[in-house]
């Protein structure tokens, strides 16, 4: 929201300070990548929260569809196999993506699907209050479980809101 | 290798611009309004840009008079943002900005961690505006807002503690400081440093070297990294040397000198080795001629160096200071040769005389 600043109450400090508390934020400069990689995410945003920041991205921003998301998974052991491909790529825009991206890439964890937070997906179904449709698998070390990735999960998130992030994709 | 002389202009202020940070939160608001003014008012034409805590955008401040009438309308488009240092402070280091970083803040910013041990941090002043003893925490420069503007321009001034001129092959050959501190020329590890300790509020010298690269000036001040800053050529500040006729009395003890025979004393009538310059029953015998620097002597004429810290010889593969310090050229370094001898060729058909009464 840099150039627009806070919405009524959403994206200010206070709000972003509340967030804290629930996902604790390390600096990627200090950050351990692989062993508390979550730390570099920022979880625990109520989906009526994100909604606005995704209008103010533009037009075609949303949250993946639950087949979307499952054919990046599909796509994932390709996607790992190219890694020397998809850095040289990345390589020759001047923006380059933050580190800990790229550490993944190398390490060949990108795009953190077989393991990584609980994703909020875009669903016709309608959660009850104080729950979220959730796909993915959550890293170990930040909530042990035995999920397979690719399933549909309806997560309290009065319970565990620092398991579940979002990820963002446009329709071209 | 390309030795050559270059005419040089350095202009340089002392004093550092700064940007003001601001946590825009309304509570703080009117604290943050008059230290500000304060300080904008106090460091005329230094605070050039003010920026807000999560807004990489820049606020210009021409005058004084724009932080006055426009901030309160600034404030409003940036309050209660979320207090992140990343958007400025990557924004300043696009810009390359070296001056210091004042924030005013209530808190500590989000993502201050990002920042820790960065030169950055090192040149950024935070200034507390609430009892929150967060910058304790961490080793940073900061002031509590309630001690006021007086106090706070007090930890801003970054004082420049030496400034210096090199590069490689650099031999100032002379050099006039207009303002701005005094010279000293050391030699060492193969290179001319041409050291200045810094005084007054600006730093103008002129100079004439040679140099293989471009000369660079290099400034430490008490906080942050070194700085090094552009020198500008321009035309020749000093005239070429003069060399002036040797008097038709002294030319027969010149001459013994460049052959190292006897002469005859114009003082006492009697014959003296070359090697003597002072007569036992008289003064100097080179009378009129400056002894306390060195001369470099043509069989004609004669070039005291005093106002000139070297010269060059032998195509700028030699040089010879006021010293009588030879140094050469050699596998990019210069090396120190030796003391001048009485009368030592130096070059084709010049001969250098060092003696200090």
């Amino acid at each position: 929201m840099a150039d627009v600043g806070p919405i009524d109450k959403l994206y200010t400090d206070a709000w972003y300070r509340k967030i804290l508390e629930v996902s604790q934020r390390q600096s990627w400069r200090k950050a351990e990548f692989t062993k508390t990689p979550w730390k570099m995410f920022l979880t625990g945003v109520p989906l009526e929260e994100i909604i606005p920041f995704l209008k103010y991205l533009g037009k075609g921003f949303r949250l993946p569809k639950a087949e979307e998301w499952r054919k990046l998974l599909e796509y994932s052991k390709e996607l790992k196999n190219l890694k020397r491909e998809l850095i040289a790529c990345l390589e020759a825009f001047e923006n380059l993506p933050a580190p800990p991206v790229l550490f993944w890439i190398e390490k060949g964890l990108y795009p953190l699907v077989e393991e990584g937070l609980l994703e909020m997906i875009e669903t016709e179904k309608s959660p009850s209050k104080d729950e979220v449709i959730c796909i993915g698998k959550a890293w170990q070390g930040l909530w042990p479980n035995t999920f397979s990735p690719e399933s549909i999960k309806i997560i309290d998130f009065v319970l565990l809101p620092k398991a579940v992030g979002f990820r963002v994709v446009k329709e071209v | 290798m390309s030795q050559r002389i270059l005419d040089l202009k350095v202009n340089l202020n002392y004093t550092v611009p700064v940007i003001f940070v601001i946590e825009a939160v309304e509570e703080h608001w009117q604290k943050i309004y008059e230290l500000s003014n304060d300080i904008i008012s106090s460091l005329l034409g230094r605070v050039n840009e003010l920026y807000f805590l999560g807004n990489s955008r820049s606020y210009p401040i021409v005058l004084p008079q724009d932080f006055i009438e426009q901030s309160p309308a600034w404030f409003n488009e940036n309050k209660n943002r979320v207090s992140l240092l990343n958007p400025v402070f990557e924004e300043i280091e696009k810009k390359k900005f070296k001056g210091m970083i004042v924030v005013f803040c209530s808190k500590e910013p989000c993502d201050l961690e990002d920042w820790l041990e960065s030169e950055i941090l090192e040149r950024t002043l935070f200034v507390m505006l609430s009892d929150e003893d967060f910058p304790l925490k961490y080793n940073l420069n900061y002031v509590e807002g309630i001690k006021g503007a007086t106090y706070i321009l007090s930890k801003i001034e970054n004082p420049p503690e030496q400034a210096w001129i090199e590069a490689k092959g650099f031999v100032p050959l002379c050099y006039e400081i207009k303002q701005g501190g005094k010279a000293e020329i050391k030699f060492q590890d193969g290179k001319f440093l041409f050291s200045i300790i810094p005084e007054g509020e600006r730093l103008e010298i002129h100079l004439k070297v040679i140099s293989d690269d471009f000369p660079v000036l290099y400034l430490k001040r008490r906080k942050g990294q070194i700085e090094s800053n552009e020198i500008k050529e321009e035309l020749p500040w000093f005239k070429d040397p003069t060399w002036e006729e040797i008097p038709e009395d002294l030319k027969p003890i010149v001459e013994a000198g460049i052959t190292k025979s006897n002469y005859k004393c114009n003082q006492c009538g009697e014959e003296h080795s070359y090697r003597v310059l002072i007569c036992p029953e008289g003064g100097t015998v080179l009378k009129g001629i400056p002894m306390n620097s060195c001369v470099l002597f043509t069989k004609e004429k004669y070039f005291a160096l005093s106002e000139w810290y070297a010269l060059p010889l032998r195509h700028n593969q030699r040089v010879i200071t006021r010293d009588g310090d030879l140094y050469e050229w050699r596998n990019g370094n210069w090396i120190y040769l030796r003391k001048v001898d009485i009368y030592e060729k130096v070059d084709d058909e010049v001969w250098a005389l060092f003696h200090r009464i």
